[in-house]
């Protein structure tokens, strides 16, 4: 069932497709045919591939490769605005030889692998990636038609998540400190599951056994792993986020600091405004009034 | 945003050259204006916070590298290149924003900068 509030799909002569949509309630269920990255502007998108589920929120972009079975349901009181940006075979594979030729490889003198390494998974919607994406819906929500403008747009879009994906894949495993690089690649992959899980989770009352649980790993495995990749707990990271996403509720809606508190997980409005205070420098309610000003 | 106008004196080889190029190739309005009683210059205005003063003869006060300011640099990229624009490179990443890089035919160098704070919520 779907009710539309707006929707636009532009589809380029190079197979790129680009889908923007803004919809209060939507179930779709398909086999991804094309390497696509997933945004949302405001809310929240339920998703499931392979049997995971978890939710992209505005601060995070999922990645799914092309052949994956995939999921995703809207069920908002405001509408939710989704942007999905799928690539066509030909431009990801030009893009990836020469992105792989243009680094370490074309020294070494190796072939560079004709799909790329994508792992499918929530990484963090920020930097260039943000302003590039954001760019590409103005124009597109004001009619653009330039495909080669698109292109570019698309080709940065890759660019930046090349950035991100070595950022949070590739470092993070040569930060993991076991010998055979199957066992770190498992790892990592197992941590993924839990940072998933704790960015669909945070508003509720989770617990390391939970997270460890979602993970395959052992609490204590959990707790060392966690730390090594990413230098930070995942009793640190939640809170982080909660912040975070607190912060960004201060910014953009009128709820009032009560509502936010129990909106993104924190049991006591005190310990809220403590934390907050001691992370950004700032109490809540002076950071909404900068923020209005 | 900055408010405050800018202003660039480059020397250029043939007014008449440059009038075409930063007029037809760059597609920035320009207008003819007397430098002092004998030298005649060209003002270009290259946007609405920055002017560039074209001239043939040599001034102390000339530059030959202007930075503009750009709000999407991808979207200035593409369009100076179908203009027939060269760039140096494509779109780059600096700890300022995104930049593109290009040379008028006389080798003023130009730079167009996307400032993005990164640190902004």
């Amino acid at each position: 069932m779907r009710i539309n509030v707006m929707r636009y799909v532009k589809e380029l002569s190079n197979r790129n497709k680009i889908i923007s949509e803004s919809t209060c309630e939507a179930l779709y269920e398909q086999q991804n045919d094309a390497y696509t990255i997933k945004f949302v502007f405001n809310g929240t998108e339920d998703c499931e591939i392979n049997k995971r589920k978890f939710s992209i929120y505005p601060d995070t972009f999922a990645v799914v490769n092309a052949g994956t079975n995939f999921c995703s349901k809207i069920d908002s009181i405001s509408p939710v605005n989704t942007f999905s940006v799928s690539f066509g075979e030909n431009f990801i594979k030009d893009f990836h030889r020469t992105f792989s030729s243009s680094n370490e490889n074309l020294l070494d003198g190796k072939e560079a692998k004709g799909t790329p390494p994508f792992i499918e998974s929530l990484y963090p919607f920020s930097g260039d990636m943000r302003f590039n994406v954001l760019h590409l819906k103005s124009q597109l929500d004001k009619g653009l038609k330039d495909e080669i403008l698109i292109n570019e747009y698309l080709y940065h879009c890759l660019l930046n998540y090349y950035k991100i994906y070595d950022k949070e894949v590739v470092q993070k495993l040569d930060k993991l400190s076991f010998i055979k690089t199957k066992t770190r690649e498992e790892v990592l992959k197992r941590l993924t599951l839990a940072k998933e899980y704790i960015s669909s989770n945070y508003n509720q009352n989770i617990t390391l056994e939970n997270i460890a649980e979602q993970a395959c790993l052992s609490v204590n495995h959990l707790l060392r792993t966690f730390k090594e990749a990413y230098e930070i707990s995942p009793y640190q990271f939640l809170v982080q986020l909660r912040l975070n996403r607190a912060k960004k509720l201060l910014q953009t809606t009128p709820y009032s600091l009560n509502e936010i508190v129990g909106l993104v997980g924190f049991e006591c409005p005190s310990s809220f405004i403590r934390l907050f205070k001691h992370t950004f420098n700032i109490t809540p309610l002076k950071y909404r009034k900068s923020r209005l000003n | 945003m900055n408010h405050s106008a800018k202003f660039f004196y480059v020397q250029v080889k043939q007014l008449n050259d440059a009038d075409a190029f930063y007029a037809n190739c760059l597609g920035m309005p320009t207008e003819s204006i007397m430098i002092s009683a004998k030298e005649k210059g060209i003002m270009v205005k290259a946007d609405h916070e920055i002017n560039i003063f074209l001239s043939e003869q040599k001034h102390q006060n000339q530059t030959n590298k202007i930075v503009l300011t750009s709000d999407d640099c991808l979207e200035d990229y593409c369009r100076l290149k179908s203009r027939g624009v060269i760039f140096k490179n494509r779109p780059a990443y600096l700890s300022e924003g995104l930049s593109i890089e290009f040379s008028d035919p006389y080798g003023n160098h130009f730079i167009i900068l996307e400032q993005r704070n990164y640190n902004e919520d």
